[in-house]
């Protein structure tokens, strides 16, 4: 008898999106999207160590408009996984599980993120205009 | 007492499975801890590099202080592995045709040790130029 292909999970299309299922999906998003910072800031390094030529176009990459959008971007992402992270420890260590201190423990973790990369560059920018 | 010591294969099988799950929530979390004050510290060091003014100079010399080039190669090595452990899980989740998963689960392997290998070497040739 055959049978079709299985119904696989995660069923996401099925689902009313919550703070909560966006939180954990955006954990999973901006993991995959670190991964690709993590390969700028390695192709950074590789280039600082082939010679000024090759710096040289890495800094014309990430001093573009692109190039900085992507470190705005980057830079919340490491804030919001980091702060989520941290709320993930706290449920490995069983804290955190009923309903209303997960809906608490997002709002933070959401409001937090975006305080740190407005604080960091909010002292950045101005350390760079004043100098 | 022989079977103690060679373990049959239907034994390693039914426990190797569980020990690797359990090694790899482990160092998922451990790494996760270790990189919670190295990327702080990174991104304050690249804050400080952008404001000095980012020439190559700027940075070669970055690189190669004892401190941070230790830090640097440290943050890679957890960076790294922590990466390796999430795209892991996020291909056993979303990649269902076996070939296509056994194939992304080796080129994950293989491009992020190439990577890293690479990143590791460039930090110590800058470190050995100066």
């Amino acid at each position: 008898m055959s049978q079709g292909p299985r119904p696989l999970s995660p069923h996401l299309q099925v689902y009313k999106p919550q703070l909560t299922s966006v939180l954990s999906i955006m954990h999973r998003a901006t993991g995959i999207f670190l991964a690709l910072g993590s390969i700028m800031l390695a192709l950074w390094v590789i280039s600082a160590a082939s010679g000024p030529e090759y710096y040289g176009w890495s800094l014309w990459f990430l001093s573009s408009w692109i190039g900085i959008a992507l470190l705005a971007a980057w830079s919340w992402c490491i804030f919001y996984h980091l702060c989520n992270g941290v709320r993930h420890l706290f449920w490995d260590i069983g804290l955190g599980f009923s309903l209303k201190s997960t809906y608490l423990t997002g709002r933070i973790v959401v409001i937090t993120s975006f305080a740190l990369t407005a604080i960091s560059w909010g002292i950045g920018l101005t350390m760079l205009c004043t100098r | 007492m022989l079977s103690r010591v060679y373990k049959p294969l239907s034994y390693v099988r039914l426990f190797r499975p569980r020990r690797e799950a359990l090694n790899h929530w482990l160092i998922q979390r451990v790494t996760a801890i270790a990189l919670v004050p190295l990327s702080l510290w990174l991104i304050a060091s690249i804050w400080k590099i952008v404001i000095s003014g980012v020439t190559f100079e700027i940075v070669e010399q970055w690189i190669s202080s004892p401190i941070n080039a230790v830090l640097i190669l440290l943050f890679l090595g957890i960076l790294f592995w922590h990466l390796k452990l999430g795209l892991q899980v996020v291909i056993e989740d979303y990649i269902h045709t076996k070939w296509l998963n056994t194939g992304m689960l080796i080129t994950l392997k293989v491009a992020v040790s190439g990577i890293f290998i690479a990143s590791v070497y460039s930090v110590i040739s800058i470190c050995l130029r100066i």
